[in-house]
């Protein structure tokens, strides 16, 4: 794809489970509301897939579906308590909160189109993000060191400032690797790893069909997909790796909405 | 623990309602004479459900998924009986009829699940399997639009008391994914 602008024609927004949930986690009455605290962002992004229906610029697989629901469903019994004072009232409160938050997901997805996936095309690519996220991880265990220019730095410093030259470029080390360094123990999902085949593979099936798109994957899941922000800054190795190899854009939902 | 009576009686008042159903849908007009036959299931259904509330017993998570089927017929159950209520007046039928057809082997499904978490052949081990069909069940009231609206749904419960569980599902989403972050 030629243009590096985005626009709903030459764009599609591939919703993440993380994305949906939270847009879907509001239970609202007279006197205020509860949400989930990526609501807000979430729900815009959805404002403007509504606002282009037309262009069918959300998109929705059956994974992701199927993965908020199961979400949703954990959470809920996520919240079960023994030795509530009142069983039946706890329950009542419960089976009503899944259904309305439910209820929010199903008006959420109907705005998306469901794009079928090819699970025989998939399994191949499944099989090279497996591997990709792999390679990430070795990376993070091997490579994340500190330059020839830094050692030649604190070598080169006084013996009163080396302490404070090798803490300030292993913070810059910690800072830019540090999204890297978190897949050492957060390890990709199986479900993670299809939804971003599955991103692929519809790129892929687009730009086959002679219409190629700008894959954006709107997530809010910061150790496999989008930018970790942490307090040392934002660390974007992942994110970055996938867009090089696969062309897919992972970003935060509000992130995604200023790009249109 | 066991439904006991009210389960062979809701399966009772199934068959009845079905008989009803294909003569009304032949006929294709409805017939009020359904109202009792609902009454009488409904009533049946909140049997089983204070039984499960009232159970000690049970582990907490299989009694809950239980709780959650049994509760969404009841709902079912009682926008079948409005939409019936209001056919004439809404133009509802035969729709209605139809509709309730098509979602009482759902309804019947649905509480075999429940049955099977009750009497412990289905346990929270088998949560995924549950949780599929608790889906299943919402998806059919919502196809064939016997889903309770939320707003409806919430009026029967204090605004504290869903707030407060709204406040604990947010929480326990940001748990959800602080596990795996």
């Amino acid at each position: 794809l030629q243009s590096k602008t985005y626009t709903p024609k030459n764009s599609k927004i591939l919703v993440e489970t993380s994305v949906l949930i939270a847009a879907s986690i509001r239970v609202s009455f007279p006197e205020g509301e509860i949400k989930d605290e990526f609501y807000y962002p979430s729900i815009e992004l959805f404002a403007l897939i509504r606002k282009n229906l037309s262009h069918r610029l959300g998109i929705i697989t059956q994974t992701v579906e199927q993965e908020a629901l199961k979400t949703l469903s954990s959470a809920v019994i996520g919240t079960l308590e023994k030795n509530v004072p009142d069983k039946a009232k706890d329950f009542e409160y419960k089976s009503t909160a899944w259904n309305r938050c439910e209820e929010n997901m199903r008006k959420l997805t109907n705005i998306l189109l469901r794009e079928p996936c090819d699970e025989e095309a998939l399994m191949e690519i499944n099989d090279e993000v497996y591997h990709m996220y792999k390679g990430l991880e070795a990376r993070a265990m091997n490579e994340v060191q500190l330059t020839d220019q830094a050692h030649r730095d604190i070598i080169a410093s006084s013996a009163k400032m080396r302490r404070a030259i090798f803490d300030a470029h292993f913070l810059i080390l910690r800072r830019d690797n540090a999204q890297l360094l978190r897949l050492k123990e957060h390890h990709a999902s199986p479900s993670d790893i299809k939804i971003l085949a599955e991103a692929i593979h519809l790129k892929r099936r687009y730009e086959d069909s002679g219409n190629p798109q700008h894959m954006l994957l709107a997530s809010t899941d910061s150790n496999n997909f989008v930018v970790y922000h942490s307090k040392y800054g934002p660390s974007r190795t992942v994110t970055d790796e996938i867009e090089h190899r696969y062309g897919v854009i992972c970003d935060w939902p509000a992130e995604i909405k200023k790009r249109f | 623990m066991t439904v006991g009576n009210a389960g062979m009686s809701l399966q009772g008042n199934l068959a009845d309602m079905t008989t009803l159903l294909v003569g009304m849908e032949e006929a294709g007009k409805v017939d009020l004479a359904i109202i009792p036959k609902i009454d009488d299931a409904m009533s049946n259904v909140t049997a089983v459900q204070n039984r499960i509330t009232e159970d000690k017993g049970m582990e907490l998570k299989a009694n809950f998924l239980a709780y959650h089927i049994v509760r969404n017929i009841n709902l079912t159950l009682e926008k079948m009986r409005s939409r019936f209520v209001a056919a004439k007046e809404n133009h509802d039928n035969p729709i209605v009829a139809e509709d309730s057809l098509a979602l009482i082997p759902v309804l019947a499904e649905s509480f075999q699940v429940a049955e099977s978490i009750l009497n412990g052949k289905l346990t929270s081990v088998d949560e995924k399997k549950i949780v599929s069909s608790i889906m299943v069940l919402r998806e059919s009231m919502s196809s064939t639009s016997m889903l309770m609206s939320g707003e409806e749904e919430s009026k029967r419960v204090s605004e504290e008391g869903l707030a407060e569980e709204g406040k604990k599902l947010a929480i326990a989403v940001k748990d959800l994914y602080s596990e795996e972050q």
